[in-house]
């Protein structure tokens, strides 16, 4: 995985010049993800675009978000799945073929979807480990006595 | 290696390893202890006979000890840059929520947004002017700097090549570019963990949003809105010294790593509430993913 968190900066600029056109566009009714290639004009804070309800039907949102790369003009296409005004869903379609972009497209659609897994203990090669587990014992003593007691 | 002492001190389990031969053991542990203790009986507001329990009752004028300077300016630094969201006066909102030195954990009726430092206290060292009985809480910072004063008591008896790690947070210096490989401890589910970072002659501090969470609240709350923040499941960070990893891991629940960067040097890695990460360029570890 990388870690490039410059192309996941750049990455997001894009996510969020894509972001806008989904403000423009239209859920399709049968939950099928809808190419609309839009140009990408309008800022993601314009207020007119998002204040009047501040709430996003549910459904899925695609667009073809087109930016300038050094190379040229490069276009990218980004599906989000909204519901309850929350992104559960992102699917990064990169379409350019210019070796360079490519490359960053790649890098972007895999740094949007890195998510973490964990592994036992005793399968990872270590010293020590890092963590909150040790919480004051007074602390979990109390909690559980809460809970207990059903106060909170 | 050559050492191991573990105990319990200020409310978690300890655990120092020294890479060399140790002339008296039991005096350099009494000297650790006894240096926790001190540290704790200052700035500790869950003990009775602190200095910070003793202002929370009576305004006036207090002489705090020498290790105070070090960590009260990081404070004052960090809380002029995030905006007044990392602050030693949380004590009291964290009391009114129910971390309270009793671990009541009932939050009361009225939660109080936290004072203005100018309008509380006044910080000059030695002396700090309290101007009204306020709770100030430490918690943010002082484990990590008591991890590096133990450091320094234990590079003063000549000691280079140790580990200190108090409840997760560590310290490691080494004069034969020892590694040490540290395990991100996944946060649901303590068996497990979640990546794996090397260091060298540096310190990392992790922080949580499920631990010591009770009700709608963890231990961080922001002082503005009387919240915890939420979004974050956990965060580590990576820095030479470790009362500045413990500093950042509070606040970069307030503030992005971009802006604490442009200030402080230091490696991070962010675990969002939905399970995505988002780490430094050069974080010296990898996450399973």
């Amino acid at each position: 995985m990388t870690k490039n968190s410059k192309i996941v900066i750049g990455g997001i600029a894009v996510l969020g010049v894509a972001l806008a056109i989904f403000f423009l566009a239209q859920p399709d009714k049968d939950d099928h993800a809808v190419k609309t290639p839009v140009t990408a004009n309008v800022p993601v804070d314009n207020p007119s675009a998002t204040n009047k309800a501040n709430r996003y039907k549910d459904g899925t949102y695609s667009a073809t978000g087109n930016y300038d790369a050094p190379s040229g003009k490069e276009s990218i296409g980004v599906s989000l799945v909204l519901k309850d005004n929350v992104i559960t869903d992102v699917t990064i379609t990169p379409t350019s073929e210019n070796r360079v972009s490519s490359r960053y497209q790649q890098g972007f659609a895999t740094n949007v979807k890195a998510y973490v897994v964990g592994k036992s203990i005793d399968s990872v090669n270590l010293d020590v480990v890092s963590g909150s587990s040790l919480t004051p014992q007074g602390f979990n003593d109390a909690l559980a006595q809460i809970k207990a007691q059903a106060r909170i | 290696m050559a050492t191991q002492f573990t105990f319990k001190a200020i409310g978690t389990s300890w655990t120092i390893d020294i890479y060399a031969d140790v002339s008296s053991e039991d005096g350099l542990l009494s000297a650790i202890k006894e240096r926790i203790d001190g540290f704790d009986k200052v700035y500790s507001r869950f003990r009775a006979d602190s200095l910070v329990t003793e202002m929370s009752k009576k305004a006036g004028e207090y002489i705090l000890p020498d290790d105070a300077s070090k960590m009260l300016s990081l404070y004052r630094e960090l809380y002029e840059f995030t905006g007044g969201k990392m602050t030693p006066l949380i004590g009291d909102t964290l009391v009114d929520a129910g971390y309270d030195a009793s671990y009541s954990l009932a939050p009361k009726a009225e939660i109080h947004k936290a004072k203005e430092w100018d309008e509380a206290i006044k910080y000059e060292h030695p002396k700090l002017l309290v101007k009204q009985p306020v709770m100030l809480d430490f918690g943010a910072i002082g484990k990590g700097y008591l991890i590096d004063l133990v450091g320094e008591l234990l590079e003063n008896n000549e000691i280079h090549d140790y580990m200190i790690n108090a409840g997760g947070d560590i310290r490691q210096r080494t004069s034969f570019g020892k590694n040490l490989r540290v395990g991100l401890e996944n946060p649901e589910n303590q068996n497990e963990v979640i990546g794996v970072v090397q260091i060298s002659n540096q310190s990392i501090c992790g922080s949580a949003g499920n631990r010591r969470a009770w009700g709608k609240f963890h231990h961080i709350i922001d002082p503005d809105t009387a919240e915890s923040p939420r979004g974050i499941l956990s965060l580590w960070v990576v820095a030479k010294e470790t009362y500045l990893a413990d500093a950042l891991t509070t606040a970069l629940f307030f503030v992005s790593p971009e802006t604490l960067r442009e200030k402080y040097e230091f490696e991070y890695a962010i675990v969002s509430a939905n399970h995505s990460v988002l780490m430094s360029e050069n974080f010296p570890g990898q996450l399973f993913t």
